[in-house]
């Protein structure tokens, strides 16, 4: 396990998309040099996505920036689909998408298998067959203890099955029509797979590494390597909010501010859609060790009228969506965190907002955005379940 | 049928459905003057047959009978779905089938691209086995 350990933090060695090694104490005053280190994020069809590999790389081996748009987190799709359709059989390389599935079909033979016998045993109790009824519950316990953890076949064991049970010779007539269309050959006449998969970005993510200057942009539909252009951060912005009355509330505003908090302590922020919360947090990436921590943002107002108005406070005050969201966050191990972000009042947000819309364009925007973000306060509350019958301690 | 614009989210839910999910031969509708575009196509294996309970038939004899086609209409996350929305979905589809589907599949589309499927049923349903 350590030897893994070793490895993975070998790989995945930088928080942050910056090589400190190639910076001299002038960058870090005033920024870094980027074209020296070039991520590239196209925004297209409402997505930032990183299309080439180098910025896909970049990006997920210096902090797992983004998700793999036809997987569940890194971007597999190539490797995966090689697997899938060419006649190329690696077990060491396989992807956490590829494990999942040998284990469902494993689980779905058992079903299957369970249910062959429970069909025998109504038919046989009906018989009165006592003695054949014997040998089927003894089948059936089994088939059961199978199942348990220590007795579970290795994934070796359910590759090396699959691979005989799938045996026959590849022949390209037999692919999905869907798949004849990734086929394509190399430079040396092999066999490969075209890589269709980009790395989708959330807007925090993009606004993020933005912020920290540590990408070149490109907003137009039309990809053009020779005009690459920053476009600036208050574009960015206004992208990102994706609407014209703005508000102190608005829903990236919050999001980003509580982003950009759990980033700066150096954790893993990345989407909580699937625990039905804003975000949850890895200690360093989802390689190393599952999510401990399920963030959910509560907008906090001053005036408490506000509070009990709003309708995503209210919403957020509802007891039953709390005590669901506590059942869904409990049942994944995971400790929920409620992040309230204090909304700053309207007058002086409005005032904040007018001065960035007033600055002319040589000006580093930067500055100004970190003095918005600076009106918004953060504190969090970790919530656990008591049952006084249970935890004594 | 082929040279219809493929909205962005349409578009995500194809991708998605085609390579990560495996469905075959996906095929795009348009109704309502373009403003609902769905989806329809083939699972790599056939889902779970749609039982509603006001119908006797079996489950086998439903699973020969039943359609191996889904239909999918994709929403976004911040969108909201009403009621009759989602009946004037399935009123959509009988314009093609010539009766209401007995249930269609919500892709949600979240902003980090994951994409989560629901069934809606035209009405109540019998549990199934796990």
């Amino acid at each position: 396990m350590s030897k893994r350990k070793n490895y993975l933090d070998s790989i995945y060695r930088n928080p942050l998309p910056i090589n400190l090694t190639a910076l001299n104490l002038k960058n870090l005053v005033f920024g870094f040099d980027i074209h020296q280190d070039q991520i590239l994020i196209r925004y297209q069809d409402f997505i930032f996505k990183a299309l080439d590999e180098n910025s896909i790389k970049k990006l997920w081996f210096n902090g797992f920036f983004g998700k793999g748009q036809l997987s569940r987190s890194e971007p597999t799709f190539k490797e995966r689909t090689k697997r899938r359709i060419l006649p190329i059989k690696d077990f060491e390389k396989l992807s956490s998408e590829e494990i999942t599935k040998l284990r469902r079909e494993e689980r779905k033979k058992f079903k299957q298998e369970r249910l062959t016998l429970e069909k025998q045993e109504i038919l046989l109790k009906s018989n009165k067959n006592f003695e054949e009824l014997q040998k089927i519950e003894f089948l059936k316990h089994e088939l059961n203890s199978k199942q348990k953890i220590s007795n579970k076949k290795s994934l070796k064991e359910l590759f090396d099955e699959q691979i005989i049970k799938n045996g026959k010779d590849f022949n390209i007539n037999e692919l999905r029509k869907e798949d004849l269309l990734l086929v394509k050959k190399d430079d040396e006449g092999n066999m490969d797979i075209e890589n269709i998969e980009y790395l989708q970005l959330m807007p925090v993510e993009a606004f993020f590494l933005r912020f920290l200057n540590l990408y070149i942009d490109n907003i137009d539909d039309d990809y053009n390597d020779h005009e690459i252009t920053m476009f600036p951060l208050r574009k960015l912005f206004y992208t990102c909010i994706s609407i014209d009355h703005l508000q102190p509330d608005n829903r990236f505003i919050i999001s980003y501010i509580v982003y950009h908090h759990y980033r700066s302590l150096g954790w893993c922020v990345k989407s909580g859609i699937k625990f039905s919360t804003d975000f949850i947090l890895y200690k360093k990436g989802p390689p190393f060790q599952h999510a401990r921590y399920a963030v959910t943002i509560v907008p906090n107002y001053e005036n408490d009228d506000e509070n009990m108005e709003n309708p995503s406070a209210t919403d957020k005050n509802n007891w039953i969506w709390f005590s669901s969201l506590n059942r869904v966050v409990s049942g994944v191990k995971k400790n929920l965190i409620f992040c309230y972000v204090d909304i700053p009042k309207l007058d002086i947000f409005m005032d904040k907002m007018r001065e960035i819309d007033e600055l002319d364009d040589y000006y580093d925007e930067g500055d100004k955005f970190k003095e918005l973000f600076e009106l918004y306060k953060i504190y969090e509350i970790g919530i656990k379940r008591w049952l006084p019958t249970k935890n004594r301690d | 049928m082929t040279n219809i614009q493929l909205k962005p989210l349409t578009k995500q839910v194809k991708t998605n459905l085609e390579y990560y999910n495996l469905w075959s031969d996906l095929k795009v509708y348009n109704f309502d003057n373009d403003s609902i575009q769905l989806l329809n196509g083939k699972p790599l294996e056939k889902l779970q047959p749609s039982e509603s309970i006001s119908n006797d038939k079996t489950r086998s004899e439903q699973e020969q009978q039943g359609n191996d086609r889904e239909w999918i209409f994709p929403i976004g996350m911040d969108e909201k779905l009403t009621m009759s929305q989602t009946d004037f979905v399935f009123d959509c589809i009988r314009l093609v089938e010539n009766e209401r589907p007995k249930r269609i599949i919500a892709g949600m589309v979240n902003n980090d691209g994951t994409i989560v499927y629901y069934f809606i049923h035209d009405g109540i349903v019998r549990p199934r086995k796990s």
